[in-house]
């Protein structure tokens, strides 16, 4: 694997885990701070993807190290059974528990707890498994090529976050043109990596590499453009706790960069 | 805390501070690119490369200490305040820019190749998208006065404002 200013794929992937980890844990701290951290259960991202965040860190001082890695790899699979419990917990405390329950679908869909949310931790936990073992100096993981590995992790984690997005911008009923931006490039970038599973052209190397440059963009024009729907609430940052509390997520477009840098390490250097 | 460290209250605005900063570095090292191509210098490659890898660093605390002065300025609706989320909007998108121009350069110099034509149009859009958001700035601090003490009070849902000049 190539290097790129001293660090290898593996360690830049890591490095970019722990900023999607950051971000992560700021918006579930912004979500259930306003839920009043009612349940206990409602800590358990902040344990997980801290000491996730810890070996992260330690991987990529130590990448050869087999204590390390080995300990990386289980509070991975941790962060992804805390991620897939969240998912359910969401579903039961944000749908089933509400007034109304499923006969509300469309409501508490989009004014519930965000039913895709937590499974960004499990997302971080699988590129942190997939780097571990690659760290390990493993060849393939379950007999594919890393690059492959994370070309689907990517293009099927964009996928979600695509999907959550749709819910969030119908809730904000589409009030701003740019809010159609992640059903453009970064759509076509979840395709193409699909395709990209299986097929290999230089062309289509070409094609991918700019969609994901631009899907990379992307993630920072939502990050801009949710900071301005935040003032465009009342009083707008003036009145700063309250309008990041129920505005727009405030770094949750930064996935499009993260995913879309993720992939960016394993086109250009694996 | 003692009496005297109470009394120190940080009322200057930082975010000008930092600002003047990233302009510096970024279109410093555009000119030293250039002024690098035109004169074949590889010591004026070299700045290029550590002035915008300076700038990508201290341009985080530009956004940082800009979200920080906008939360202390009670400004009402009008032509300021779409100065100032237009202001905010481009923000990111800038530093966005600054970033994939950071890693493209930073390309070039870890394999001492020179500079493509590309890159250096890329970089061109970068310091227009910084000269427009450098505008806006500039027309908030200099024309609506943000941020300039005693323009735009305290209101009473923050008396604890730090300029503390509410009446």
């Amino acid at each position: 694997m190539a290097t790129f200013l001293n660090l290898h794929a593996v360690q830049w992937i890591a490095v970019i885990i722990i900023f999607f980890m950051l971000f992560l844990l700021a918006d579930a701290l912004a979500g259930h701070y306003r839920t009043g951290f009612k349940l206990h259960i409602q800590y358990m991202p902040f344990a997980a993807g801290g000491v996730l965040i810890l070996f992260l860190i330690g991987s990529v001082f130590l990448p050869l190290n087999k204590r390390i890695t080995t300990l990386l790899k289980f509070t991975s699979w941790v962060t992804i059974l805390a991620g897939f419990a969240g998912f359910i917990f969401h579903h039961y405390y944000g749908m089933i528990k509400k007034p109304g329950g499923y006969s509300w679908f469309l409501h508490h869909l989009m004014y519930g707890a965000p039913p895709l949310a937590p499974l960004g931790l499990s997302a971080a936990g699988l590129f942190s498994v997939v780097t571990a073992y690659a760290m390990q100096q493993e060849t393939k993981f379950l007999g594919y090529e890393f690059s492959q590995v994370i070309f689907f992790l990517v293009g099927l984690c964009m996928s979600g976050i695509i999907l959550q997005t749709a819910i969030l911008h119908f809730r904000g009923a589409f009030n701003n043109p740019v809010m159609y931006i992640p059903f453009t490039f970064p759509l076509l970038t979840a395709i193409m990596l699909f395709i990209a599973d299986f097929i290999s052209h230089a062309w289509l190397d070409m094609v991918l590499k700019g969609l994901l440059w631009l899907t990379f963009l992307s993630g920072f024009v939502g990050l801009g453009m949710h900071l301005r729907g935040f003032d465009r609430q009342r009083a707008g940052l003036y009145v700063t706790l309250f309008n990041i509390l129920q505005g727009p997520p405030l770094f949750a477009p930064a996935l499009y960069s993260i995913l879309a840098s993720i992939a960016l390490v394993a086109i250009y250097m694996m | 805390m003692p009496e005297w460290l109470k009394r120190v209250k940080p009322v200057a605005p930082i975010h000008p501070i930092f600002v003047h900063f990233t302009i510096a570095l970024t279109s410093f090292s555009v000119i030293c690119d250039f002024a690098g191509l035109y004169f074949q210098s590889e010591s004026l490659y070299n700045t290029g490369w550590w002035a915008l890898a300076t700038s990508a660093i201290i341009t985080l605390f530009t956004i940082a200490s800009g979200f920080i002065s906008r939360t202390r300025i009670a400004m009402e609706e009008g032509t300021a305040l779409a100065f100032l989320r237009t202001h905010m909007a481009l923000g990111p998108i800038f530093y966005g820019l600054l970033l994939i121009m950071t890693v493209w350069r930073a390309s070039f110099w870890q394999a001492k190749s020179g500079l493509s034509g590309w890159y250096l149009l890329f970089a061109a859009v970068v310091l227009l998208v910084m000269l427009i958001q450098g505008y806006l700035g500039g027309e908030l601090v200099y024309r609506f006065g943000a941020e300039v003490k005693r323009i735009y009070p305290a209101l009473p849902i923050n008396q604890d404002d730090q300029y503390g000049n509410f009446p």
